[in-house]
């Protein structure tokens, strides 16, 4: 069993990616596939549109993953593990956690158990690099979570032109210069672009494209 | 684990909201008119977010079931408007809608008024009915497992 978090600030397009990339997953590859939801506001939005795909899905409220409800999340890596044995298990933390620590909270539920802790997949949002980078509070929250990123998705490329994706993959690298070093890979969830690609990323598959 | 005082989301400053309620409707109204109606809400809870002195709008997301279909709007800020996914396949008489707002810069008391405010505003301007069904502020003492789970989240491990 393979966790792999698909993290990124609030309003980047976790959710639409999730969804696309589990019915690949699970569709396409038969693999058995368990999301988990850890959303912000107890009343829960994502975890309706996720349990409409028909996946199974773990939603935790009542704190954040990487930090209150840590061990809730153990947990449920644990029974998860035990109960659904499921080939990957796909994490949308809340937009605000910080994906170090939700690795690390996902090895401690993989101490009994067999689980590997994939990559952390951080969604960056090319229709507002500048709201996201240059705000002196959210600025820093946005490039610690960029920082833990084995894989950088810019996404939503079908709102913007071909400078600004560039724009903001120089603003990233340019902030973090040690990104510079891991894959980018550009996606629209909506319009499929880019997904096969990491989707091939997520199954360390030789690009497809 | 951490105290809600020392959690990752009050070192930034975001709040949130989350509101569950009813929509009724005097005539059954169609998917593309329901639709406005939220994406209308999730800018009008942008504004009054922003109005109010919010920094930085995380996300305003809606999801509405009815018996027809769902339809969800989302927003990152007024002036991205807002995205509808979705579509109810007949005119309905009812649904149910939830509201989450997300926001950094101004705390949950005025969040959840912005959201309510906003709500009830421009339900009015539809002629829709809106009833409030259950609410949380961000992330208070409340876990939520789907109906559907049929794992023992409590299980000893």
């Amino acid at each position: 069993m393979e966790i792999i978090q698909i993290a990124g600030f609030l309003g980047c397009g976790k959710t639409t990616l999730l969804l696309k990339i589990s019915g690949i997953l699970s569709e396409d590859y038969g693999l058995r596939v368990a999301l988990v939801v850890n959303e912000i506001g107890s009343i829960p939005v994502d975890g309706k549109v996720m349990e409409e795909s028909g996946m199974k899905v773990k939603e935790l409220g009542g704190g954040c993953i990487c930090c209150e409800i840590a061990q809730s999340f153990a947990n449920t890596v644990v029974i998860l593990a035990r109960e659904f044995q499921p080939d990957l298990v796909l994490v949308e933390p809340t937009g605000v956690a910080i994906p170090r620590q939700v690795k690390l909270v996902a090895a401690m539920g993989g101490r009994d158990t067999q689980v590997e802790v994939g990559p952390a997949i951080v969604l960056f949002d090319s229709s507002r690099p500048e709201e996201l980078m240059d705000d002196e509070l959210m600025g820093i929250l946005v490039k610690t979570q960029l920082r833990d990123a084995d894989v950088v998705v810019i996404s939503k490329v079908d709102m913007v032109d071909r400078s600004r994706i560039e724009e903001c993959k120089q603003m990233i690298t340019e902030a973090i210069p040690k990104l510079g070093k891991v894959p980018f890979i550009e996606v629209s969830a909506i319009e499929g672009t880019g997904v096969n690609e990491l989707v091939d990323v997520i199954l360390k598959r030789e690009p497809s494209g | 684990m951490k105290n809600k005082g020392e959690a990752c989301y009050v070192e930034y400053g975001v709040s949130g909201y989350g509101v569950a309620t009813k929509l009724l409707f005097q005539e059954a109204i169609e998917s593309d008119k329901l639709g406005d109606f939220l994406k209308d809400l999730m800018v009008e809870i942008a504004e009054r977010c922003q109005k109010a002195g919010a920094k930085y709008i995380g996300h305003i997301k809606s999801h509405l079931q009815t018996s027809q279909g769902t339809l969800r709007a989302d927003t990152i800020g007024a002036r991205h408007g807002a995205e509808l996914h979705g579509h109810i396949q007949k005119p309905v008489k009812t649904g149910e809608l939830v509201i989450n707002s997300i926001v950094q810069g101004i705390p949950e008391a005025k969040v959840k008024d912005c959201t309510l405010s906003a709500a009830s505003e421009v339900a009015k301007k539809y002629n829709l009915q809106i009833e409030q069904v259950e609410e949380h502020l961000y992330f208070d003492e409340y876990e939520y497992l789907s109906e559907s789970d049929k794992l023992d989240m409590e299980a000893p491990v």
